[in-house]
């Protein structure tokens, strides 16, 4: 964890004020939506291109992809531009970041020819650029349809982007750091107040990539001995002091991972029992 | 989409390194005709190519490939200004390292 703590504790300038605000990704969504369908596969994720490349199709034909399990639809990635093709729909650029490289495609508007034609110069081969974009996959071959593409003023963006893609591979495959500080403080506060026993509790199965709300709820459903006919969701915000969204937004990890079943109704849960 | 990987690493890797390309990033400490020295945590000698144009003082990315005696022929080099936080750098190369399915496709040897 030690890169990972050197991440947390440096502060960044002026990152050119695009997001370097971060996300706070376990705290998206409102949990309305149903059990189904992850709430935040259109979420903006920050990969390194190896990871695109390595990303797996989520259903055979269709443009979809999964990085650590979760579907990915919008990325954002942060590369050198190594060569500017220019087409007759489109500008095809290839964009490498040193994890590998990767083609993105700004289709041409053919009303608003001259925005498009007033975006190309502003960068040039061999600049770094910030790409926002979707992945797509043609003829079995992938590249991101760019949203937008800016070039970085200042190359501690590039860098930033590299532990932000790597701090939210983490955050999904290990959970989040301790107590729910968000990207700004987070590992900072390594030793904070979350006194749950699932910090360092890493090696067991059945808590891996759960996000910090679906440990908690777990923790607490498990603690208060797991009751046949199941906790309602008032008394778990109650007792686990957890708000009713994120009560919601842990129920729904757990549900959807089948951990956890609805019991009475559909606001009251208890452990799936193996 | 190729599967190529040009790890960022600093000095102190390169031995772990020759043969293959590399981006360092570090700040120029002397600037000698047509090779330069970096500091990127310990010192690397770059053999720079024509296009290259670097500012003593200033930090530089270089790409290139890493030569038996440790000294790197570059083949593209950035003048990065004077704001370059070197920590964060030297982070990134460290979780270059820790986390290597991120970052780095195996079996490439850097010779294309």
């Amino acid at each position: 964890m030690s890169g990972y703590g050197g991440y947390s504790t440096t502060s960044y300038g002026a990152a050119g004020g695009d997001n370097d605000g971060g996300f706070m990704w376990g705290s998206q969504g409102g949990g309305s939506q149903s059990a189904v369908k992850p709430i935040n596969d259109e979420s903006l994720r920050p990969v390194t291109i190896k990871q695109i490349i390595d990303a797996e199709p989520a259903y055979a034909g269709e443009a979809s992809f999964r990085i650590d399990g979760l579907d990915v639809k919008q990325v954002t990635i942060v590369g050198q531009v190594r060569a500017i093709m220019q087409q007759t729909t489109n500008i095809t650029y290839r964009i490498d970041d040193g994890t590998g490289t990767i083609e993105v495609k700004q289709w041409l508007d053919a009303d608003k020819q001259d925005a498009a034609s007033d975006s190309g110069p502003s960068f040039r081969e061999e600049d770094y650029v910030r790409v926002w974009g979707r992945l797509k996959s043609f003829n079995s071959k992938r590249h991101v349809g760019a949203h937008v593409i800016k070039p970085v003023r200042d190359f501690n963006e590039v860098n930033y982007h590299l532990l932000e893609a790597t701090y939210v591979h983490l955050f999904f495959t290990r959970g989040g750091p301790p107590q729910d500080g968000g990207m700004g403080m987070g590992g900072g506060g390594m030793a904070g107040g979350d006194d749950s026993m699932f910090v360092d509790d890493g090696n067991d199965a059945r808590y891996r990539g759960y996000s910090q709300k679906a440990k908690k709820m777990f923790d607490y459903l498990s603690r208060s001995g797991n009751p046949t006919e199941g906790i309602h969701m008032q008394v778990i915000s109650r007792e686990a002091s957890m708000t009713i969204q994120d009560v919601m937004t842990a129920a729904e990890e757990l549900l959807s991972h089948g951990t956890i079943y609805t019991t009475m109704d559909d606001e009251t849960f208890a452990i799936l029992e193996r | 989409m190729d599967s190529v990987s040009t790890p960022r690493i600093s000095a102190n890797m390169l031995d772990a390194y020759v043969g293959q390309n590399v981006i360092i990033v570090g700040k120029v400490m002397q600037l000698r005709g047509d090779s330069a020295l970096l500091d990127a945590n310990g010192q690397v000698n770059a053999i720079l190519n024509l296009e290259s144009h670097l500012m003593a003082g200033n930090a530089a990315q270089i790409i290139g490939k890493v030569l038996e005696d440790l000294s790197v022929k570059v083949y593209n080099a950035k003048d990065l200004g004077s704001n370059v936080d070197y920590q964060v750098a030297q982070s990134v190369v460290d979780i270059t390292q820790q986390y290597k399915h991120l970052f780095v496709f195996e079996n490439t040897s850097g010779m294309n």
